[in-house]
């Protein structure tokens, strides 16, 4: 059987997370968290390691679940996952508040988990009181370090943020040069292993073969559940660009950041954000903007969480702010989706292969 | 001059004894109210010469201008009831009015009620919530707001609070506001989705921060510290658009008079859920002329009793009127009690958990034996005395921080703990919002809490309108509710 490249790189991926998980087993405790507001340095500084919770198919309702089928779909998943092994091992959780059920779901969490799940307050809107959330991050994080007894090492602390300073320049020059794939920054972005293994790893990293008839599709939207890339591909699209809470959003180079550590941290990863549950959505906008022209995107592909409100009730928004064709998907999380998402893909892709080849024949 | 004698209605009764009414015999009933009385019930009394501000009216009046629910509902009987619908009936009409009277006219969404004390600070400014429209929909049995929003992409996935953004689309149902104040962070991410539509609408909005609450001692003086921070910031805001500095003295004032409206609602509230006994719906008390029974039975519906407690979100756009209804509901409330007077066979003791878009279904639970005696209607922060004579923003801060939905959902389940314990209360009716961001999250550990102290619950998610074949299944479910409250009061009382 041909070996596929693409599939060749998560796999050695993951493996190389394995081994490194099974080497520090026992020794250091793992925290998770959860959405695009948690300083992963800060984490790692108090010698523990992170450990991003994200969608699984794996997870199949099982018994009672405190949230409401009404919920998001990945928030309602997140106490499901918590009992697989990925997260069971988990000595405590935290994340930066972000939308009204992020928060909700900590809460839940807190209440149904016997390990600490805490949340902290980050703002909505951009340019608010930084010293304030600045602390609340802080005591959340010291809540957290005293419940599990850690300590934090201001050494580790400057050490972590360099290399994922690195880390987020060398994934946008690979990714430019075509030597990530899309499932591959999806694992990126929710790794557990230090910067510098992921460093080590990408540098070997090879451009990967691309056909350049192919077309060049923008994923947008809610937290990816995995299976929508693999789809896109199997369609015969390519991601190039990939603006979901686990794809190239997560390397965003940001500029003109303070030197100070907490301060960075502050501002890379909470006042920076760009998430549509922020006030307002011009920054997301622009951001998009500069991607797809980056991208040379041919459509976008939005895929939001059944219930997803920063997504699901900005999907009409972005389709008339970024002018694109546009394939809406409403991703309950379930298996029963993937058909309909398949056919639906396949339709998009193919229309916009046309109309490539119009444009080809017009030329 | 008006007399204070029309300002107050006084206890003038048109029937001797309480029962709810349809709006054909408010029609009829009206024609015995005095004519000074109608001629002289305005809002807007600062006004000179405002013959239009008049707005005792039979709920007929409003079925014309659209409100097609009113001739399904129940209404009270008293006076004060006919003055408190008329009142809220006519807020829409009423800020129209104070734009054109020059006053300003200011939108507040997403904090139910905790910012409007200081809109109100400043002199000729009117505040209202763009939120509240979420019950028009249901007034006037029309999807019209619904399907607006809609072309925005705020559908079914969306809470009902989507209508405002309709409302502001249609451009038919306020004026245009001077100001639009819009809180977010630890509240509702539906009403975020409108707030930002409304922005790309061309609305200019000042975001009102509102941090998570940890709901731990220690976190509150740094809360308050920043909320503080944001109410200087409204403060300056509103200084800029309503030309006026801000004003202790008046801030003072105003705050006296809100916590004068408060009082009245808290007491309200004690009257109707005051600690009855579910087995005997009369409770004795003690009143310095020897021990007598005070009858429990409902001295007031359920949809009076819903507007009288979103009062204090906008003050239906006049304080000092508001004030005066508020009190005169209370007053014929207690004077009810009194004469051991209230609806007949209404005794099933209910708390209401979540305010019902439909107020249909209110009525419908009293038709069936109910009366609610206590609610948690996500307002709690509007039921705090203020402090009037500390700092004017750490008054407010520390107000605000009695929120109902920005801390822990524990907060929020305690809140209808403490109700059912202060109302003796023998069910709890939860009616949620589906879509909404924290009906999925706090149904469940209010039902769970509630169920613990063994009271049965019902939660219900609010039909939207047309929807007649899943309202029916709702009623039904009411029904056997209803039922099996009765049945175990048969089986308690032996």
């Amino acid at each position: 059987m041909k070996s596929n490249p693409r599939q060749n790189q998560v796999k050695d991926f993951t493996g190389l997370e394995s081994e490194y998980l099974e080497s520090i087993e026992g020794r250091r405790s793992l925290v998770g968290y959860l959405c695009m507001r948690t300083p992963v340095e800060l984490i790692e500084a108090y010698g523990a390691v992170p450990i991003r919770i994200v969608s699984s198919p794996v997870a199949v309702s099982s018994g009672f679940n405190p949230i409401r089928n009404d919920a998001c779909s990945f928030c309602k998943q997140v106490p499901e996952l918590m009992k697989l092994d990925s997260y069971k091992y988990l000595s405590g959780i935290i994340a930066g508040s972000c939308c009204d059920q992020m928060r909700r779901t900590v809460d839940v969490l807190n209440e149904t988990l016997d390990i600490p799940a805490i949340i902290y307050s980050a703002p909505r809107t951009y340019g608010q009181n930084a010293s304030f959330f600045l602390n609340e991050m802080k005591a959340a994080f010291a809540k957290l370090a005293d419940s599990l007894r850690l300590t934090i090492d201001e050494n580790e602390l400057h050490k972590a943020i360099k290399s994922r300073k690195q880390l987020r320049k060398l994934v946008n020059q690979k990714r430019y040069d075509g030597a990530i794939s899309a499932p591959l920054i999806h694992k990126l972005a929710g790794s557990c292993l230090p910067a510098e293994k992921i460093i080590e790893f990408l540098t070997g990293l090879k451009p990967l073969p691309v056909n350049s008839d192919s077309v060049r599709l923008m994923l947008f939207g809610s937290i990816p559940s995995g299976k929508e890339i693999l789809l896109i591909e199997e369609v015969g699209g390519y991601v190039a660009v990939d603006l979901t809470c686990l794809g190239d959003r997560v390397f965003e180079i940001k500029q003109n950041l303070p030197e100070e550590p907490f301060e960075f941290l502050y501002k890379h990863y909470i006042e920076h954000n760009n998430c549509p549950h922020r006030r307002s959505y011009a920054p997301l906008i622009d951001y998009a903007k500069q991607q797809i022209k980056r991208g040379a995107i041919d459509g976008i592909v939005y895929r939001s969480v059944k219930y997803c409100h920063p997504f699901g009730l900005a999907a009409k928004r972005f389709k008339e702010e970024l002018g694109m064709p546009f394939l809406e998907l409403d991703d309950d999380l379930t298996l029963q989706a993937t058909g309909s998402f398949r056919t639906r893909l396949g339709a998009f892709v193919e229309m916009l292969e046309a109309q490539k080849r119009r444009k080809v024949a017009q030329v | 001059m008006i007399s204070q004698k029309i300002r107050k209605l006084d206890n003038f009764e048109l029937e001797e004894n309480p029962r709810q009414i349809d709006f054909r015999e408010w029609h009829r009933l009206f024609q015995k109210v005095p004519e000074e009385l109608v001629e002289n019930t305005r809002y807007f009394r600062d006004l000179p010469n405002a013959e239009w501000s008049q707005y005792l009216f039979p709920p007929s009046t409003h079925v014309v201008s659209g409100n097609r629910l009113l001739r399904k509902l129940k209404f009270d009987n008293s006076l004060a009831s006919l003055r408190l619908w008329g009142f809220v009936m006519s807020e829409g009409e009423r800020i129209y009015r104070a734009k054109q009277a020059g006053k300003k006219v200011i939108a507040v969404m997403g904090d139910l009620g905790a910012v409007t004390p200081l809109v109100y600070s400043f002199p000729n400014t009117v505040a209202f919530y763009p939120d509240c429209l979420w019950w028009t929909p249901f007034m006037m049995e029309s999807k019209v707001l619904f399907d607006e929003a809609a072309k925005f992409g705020l559908g079914e996935d969306c809470c009902f609070v989507r209508a405002a953004l309709g409302a502001y689309s249609k451009k038919a149902y306020f004026p245009k506001p001077d100001l639009c104040i819009g809180t977010v962070g630890a509240t509702c991410d539906d009403m975020n989705a409108v707030m930002s539509e409304v922005e790309f609408l061309g609305y200019d909005i000042h975001y009102f921060e509102l941090p998570h609450r940890h709901d731990k001692p220690q976190d509150v003086k740094r809360l308050k510290v920043f909320l503080s921070g944001q109410y200087e910031g409204l403060s300056a805001k509103l200084e800029h658009v309503t030309g006026h500095e801000f004003d202790l003295t008046r801030f003072e004032e105003t705050i006296s008079k809100v916590n004068r409206m408060r009082g009245a609602i808290s007491d309200l509230k004690g009257m109707l859920g005051g600690a009855g006994s579910p087995l005997d719906s009369c409770v004795r008390r003690n009143d310095g002329r020897g021990s007598r029974r005070i009858d429990r039975r409902n001295a007031m519906g359920g949809i009076e009793m819903l507007n009288v407690e979103f009062a204090p979100l906008s003050y239906y756009g006049d304080l000092d009127e508001c004030i005066d209804v508020i009190e005169d509901v209370r007053d014929t409330v207690k004077s009810r009690q009194t004469r051991s007077v209230g609806y007949p066979d209404q005794d099933i003791r209910l708390v209401w958990v979540t305010p019902p878009a439909d107020p249909q279904l209110m009525n419908y639970i009293e038709g069936l034996g109910g009366m609610i005696v206590g609610s948690e209607y996500l307002i709690n922060q509007t039921t705090p005395q203020i402090l009037e004579n500390g700092d004017p923003f750490d008054s407010l801060a520390e107000s605000h921080l009695s929120g109902s939905l920005m801390g822990s959902m524990g907060y929020r389940t305690q809140l209808v703990i403490d109700q059912i314990e202060k109302s003796n209360a023998e069910g709890v009716i939860i009616s949620g919002v589906f879509g909404s961001s924290h009906c999925p999250y706090e149904t469940t550990p209010i039902v769970d809490a509630v169920r613990k102290k063994g009271i049965p619950v019902l939660a219900i998610d609010v039909v939207a309108p047309g929807k007649i074949m899943m309202q029916s299944q709702i009623f039904n479910r009411m029904e056997a509710f209803m039922e099996s409250l009765k049945a175990a009061r048969r089986y308690r009382g032996g």
